[in-house]
């Protein structure tokens, strides 16, 4: 791994501090990007073990994000580390604020396959819909991470564009439950429950979005969140 | 007056940075406060130039969110704080992006409202008018 961003100062102490929070950090987003795996897997296939276990494994994502919290205000305190460091450190905070997120987020479709599973009656429709989607957010949440392990920002508009496609076909799903809904009021406790596990997918991708903007923070000191796609692109060519 | 309560430090100027932060953070808290409420009315009365408002008054919010996160940054950079200084900081660059979040659900009411609005069919929409009055 290139550690040429962290690995560079006097103190061989403060190397191995900051090398330990990023390997920290991705092993935390090794976590919720398998959590979100194994909770659409649960839903689609009907198997509640797997759904519990995304829920249990939400405590280990909390305990992750409070003791990498802890350590980094107290690298800060101890080091007070400028520039590239410090904004590290404050990004590796945002960061695991949007992981415990995710995982979250995880844990809510872990929920839902719980419900869909009690209502659904054997009915899959919109399964395919929905795991394309799912395939859309952790290729993001992916790539993100990845370009977190590289401390580099190269090629993030792509990763940050994918959430416009998240967001058409979370616009695509949501129309055809509504379709199913006012077609037989039978559906509408599935359909509901479907409504939720694609929005918590469509809020997976806005924060995986949102960890690209840190990262580029990170890397270039600019703060790039609260602009659109298009500026955002602009911004990262000049 | 320090609105944060933090002991008077040495450096007079970074009392005085603190005291900023403090003023804006309080000011972003308002005006979010301010945004849910607004959003709400909006909602329940139907009113689309008041959800309107809520949407324009949103990229506000946004601003104070990044100078707020800008000062304390630089402040951490510069002052170097330690201890209950330190903590203070990141707890604001914390709680600027919950009040964030606070108010960018407030634009999603506020936006619903325009939704609802457009759905409605005329006679259901003079209903919802008049009881805002």
């Amino acid at each position: 791994m290139d550690n040429s961003k962290i690995a560079h100062h006097i103190s061989e102490n403060f190397n191995k501090e900051l090398e330990d929070i990023r390997n920290k950090v991705l092993t935390m987003g090794g976590l919720v990007e398998e959590q979100i795996e194994q909770a659409v897997k649960a839903l689609t296939t009907g198997n509640m073990e797997l759904a519990e276990l995304v829920i249990k494994q939400d405590n280990q994502v909390d305990d992750f994000e409070m003791e990498i919290d802890a350590e980094c205000t107290q690298i800060i305190a101890l080091r007070q580390p400028a520039a590239f460091d410090l904004r590290l450190l404050l990004v590796v905070l945002r960061v695991i604020n949007e992981l415990e997120r995710i995982g979250d987020l995880a844990e809510r479709i872990a929920k839902m396959a719980i419900y869909l599973s009690n209502n659904s009656e054997g009915r899959t429709d919109q399964y395919h819909e929905l795991q394309h989607m799912a395939g859309l957010v952790k290729g993001m949440l992916h790539s993100a991470l990845d370009n977190f392990a590289r401390m580099s920002i190269d090629g993030i508009t792509d990763i940050t564009r994918c959430d416009e496609q998240v967001d058409r076909e979370y616009a695509s799903i949501i129309r055809q439950l509504i379709t199913q809904m006012m077609e037989d009021p039978r559906n509408i406790t599935r359909s509901m429950d479907m409504l939720w596990t694609v929005r918590a997918l469509e809020r997976i991708g806005d924060h995986s979005r949102y960890l690209c903007e840190h990262l580029i923070y990170m890397v270039k000191g600019e703060d790039v969140r609260h602009l659109t796609q298009i500026e955002l692109e602009q911004r990262m060519k000049d | 007056m320090d609105g944060f309560n933090t002991a008077p430090h040495i450096s007079g100027r970074f009392d005085e940075e603190l005291e900023s932060i403090h003023t804006k953070i309080v000011a972003m808290g308002h005006l979010v406060e301010q945004q849910l409420s607004l959003a709400i009315k909006a909602f329940t009365t139907g009113n689309v130039d008041l959800a309107m408002q809520v949407l324009k008054q949103d990229d506000l919010v946004d601003e104070y969110e990044t100078i707020i996160d800008a000062e304390c940054v630089s402040t951490i950079a510069l002052r170097q704080p330690t201890g209950s200084d330190l903590s203070l900081l990141v707890a604001i660059i914390k709680a600027t992006g919950e009040l964030e979040g606070i108010a960018a659900k407030a634009e999603g009411i506020a936006d619903i409202t325009i939704q609802l609005k457009k759905m409605l069919p005329a006679d259901t929409k003079q209903e919802i008018d008049s009881n805002g009055q």
